[in-house]
């Protein structure tokens, strides 16, 4: 996938970014309905919040930030706060 | 055409992105472990809020953001006044997030809901207090952007100061995105 | 007007000064962590917002004489902020042609210091006659201690903010610290900033014994005095970046 977006124009690529954003908002949101329902002890839709909200974040780092463009450490620096957070945050909440 | 890797804006504004994503991401995991140790307290009180609003402010920074990376790019290819115009379009989506939490925390006062509450509402209130703080200096930092893009002339570091600025503005929607998760959505 | 820069003498009376004033703000790292954490008890610390006026009095007579030679020494930390602060002013003060944002640097620096003097003389008073004071007043004199220290963000965060400022304005090739450096200063404001909120809470992250209100700014403080200062010393042992005057 990262190969395709590479060949695009950068305004098909931001215009597809907003696009995924905004999909993955509703994802989020619909996950975020399953786990209210449930009183929260629902460990589907906690981590699928958790996880959606991250796959955001990271868009955003990488293709509104530039990210993609950037020197590898600090792409990487930035993929290794994703995932230590995201890691943190589902650790505490499902164990 | 390979693309040179160059750091967007200036090393400067990464530390500062990186620094508040430490600070941050300790706010999330005090946020999980609240909720972890009392969530039934967590749960009600989540379902007080507006879900509305949050989406809506979630959809009003994403396409700011849009916004912001899209001046940039005009600003690359030459088109000043475009960016110019596009930044305007931040500031008011900016705006709007504003106004849209200023009727949500009134709404929420005058039902007697304040930071001392539960532990909940203290999180919610502090931390959303805190990025709305980000966003108001974001929506002056744009202001800046605009300056630069409207100058007469082109000056040598105005990529540099709108691709900074741009990255800063950014940050407050990530941010957010993940607040927006934990506050409104677990 | 201005010699060439090939021709401007080296200053070595600034070189020494600037050495000294890079140095106090070391010195004020180590006098703080002997006066105010190991000594003190100000980090971590011993009393909580939310104890009992007389739980503070036990708590200061079990360490009294601790607290007593922790203030002195942080008396002296904190003094030690007035050539720190004013050795940075001096440096931005060169890339500034007819400077303005140095001096209201200034003024920060001087609010600053008088500030964390004030911490540590209150930090001494609480501990001059825990008995004989009313208890409430021993605990008010650590709440009036705490709140000097952390919520103070407009004036410490300011300070931070007029030494971002001359750095990010200065023109090309007079830059008196590297870009990087302004943007840290602009992350303390941010790391500060919390303190302000131990008006709201006296318990909690946000209360002047938790987390966030208190390690987060006490930490970013003297980490930033850490990188201001090592950067002091560097400008003191490299040869001029602004060669004119």
């Amino acid at each position: 996938m990262s190969i395709a977006k590479q060949a695009l124009p950068t305004r098909t690529r931001l215009n597809i970014a907003w696009g995924i954003l905004v999909a993955a908002t509703g994802i989020g949101w619909w996950f975020g309905h399953a786990a209210q329902g449930d009183g929260a002890h629902n460990p589907i839709a906690l981590a699928g919040v958790i996880v959606t909200a991250f796959f955001k974040a990271w868009i955003v780092g990488v293709e509104f930030m530039e990210l993609r463009a950037a020197p590898r450490w600090l792409r990487h620096g930035y993929d290794a706060w994703i995932v230590a957070v995201a890691a943190a945050l589902l650790w505490i909440s499902l164990r | 055409m390979t693309s040179s890797r160059r750091i967007p804006g200036e090393l400067g504004i990464w530390l500062f992105v990186a620094g508040d994503l430490i600070v941050f991401g300790v706010f999330f995991v005090l946020i999980a472990f609240g909720q972890r140790q009392s969530t039934d307290v967590f749960v009600q009180s989540r379902a007080q809020l507006d879900l509305w609003i949050g989406v809506a402010n979630t959809l009003l920074l994403l396409t700011a953001s849009w916004f912001v990376a899209t001046a940039v790019e005009r600003h690359r290819q030459g088109e000043r006044s475009a960016c110019a115009r596009l930044i305007t379009l931040a500031m008011l989506c900016g705006a709007g997030f504003v106004a849209n939490k200023a009727v949500e925390w009134s709404g929420k006062l005058q039902q007697g809901i304040t930071p001392a509450t539960n532990e909940f509402f203290m999180f919610f209130f502090v931390f959303t207090g805190i990025h709305l703080l980000h966003v108001l200096v974001g929506i002056g930092v744009l202001g800046i952007l605009r300056g630069v893009s409207r100058k007469p002339e082109a000056g040598p570091h105005d990529l540099r100061t709108l691709e900074s600025g741009a990255t800063f503005w950014h940050l407050v929607d990530l941010l957010w995105i993940v607040l927006f998760a934990l506050l409104y959505l677990l | 007007m201005n010699p060439p820069a090939t021709q401007v003498a080296p200053d070595a009376l600034f070189t020494k000064s600037l050495r000294f004033c890079g140095w106090s703000g070391i010195a004020a790292i180590v006098l703080f962590i002997l006066g105010g954490m190991v000594l003190g008890e100000m980090l971590p610390p011993l009393l909580r917002a939310n104890d009992s006026p007389a739980e503070f009095v036990r708590k200061v007579n079990e360490h009294l004489m601790s607290i007593r030679i922790g203030s002195v020494i942080l008396m002296l930390s904190f003094a030690l902020f007035g050539p720190f602060g004013v050795g940075i002013a001096a440096q931005t003060r060169r890339a500034e042609q007819r400077p303005v944002l140095s001096y209201v640097q200034l003024v920060f620096t001087a609010c600053g210091t008088m500030v964390a003097l004030l911490v540590a003389f209150t930090w001494a008073l609480m501990a001059f006659r825990p008995d004989e004071y009313h208890p409430s007043t021993v605990q008010m004199f650590a709440d009036f201690a705490y709140f000097l220290a952390v919520f103070s963000v407009p004036v410490f965060g300011g300070w931070c903010v007029l030494i971002a400022l001359p750095i990010l304005l200065a023109p090309e090739g007079r830059t008196p610290f590297p870009r990087w450096v302004a943007y840290v200063n602009l992350w303390a404001v941010l790391l500060f900033a919390p303190g302000q909120l131990v008006l709201f809470f006296k318990d909690g992250p946000f209360s002047w014994h938790g987390i966030v209100a208190l390690w987060i700014p006490f930490v970013a403080f003297f980490l930033w005095i850490l990188i201001m200062s090592m950067q002091l010393l560097k400008v003191a042992s490299q040869p001029d970046p602004i060669p004119q005057a």
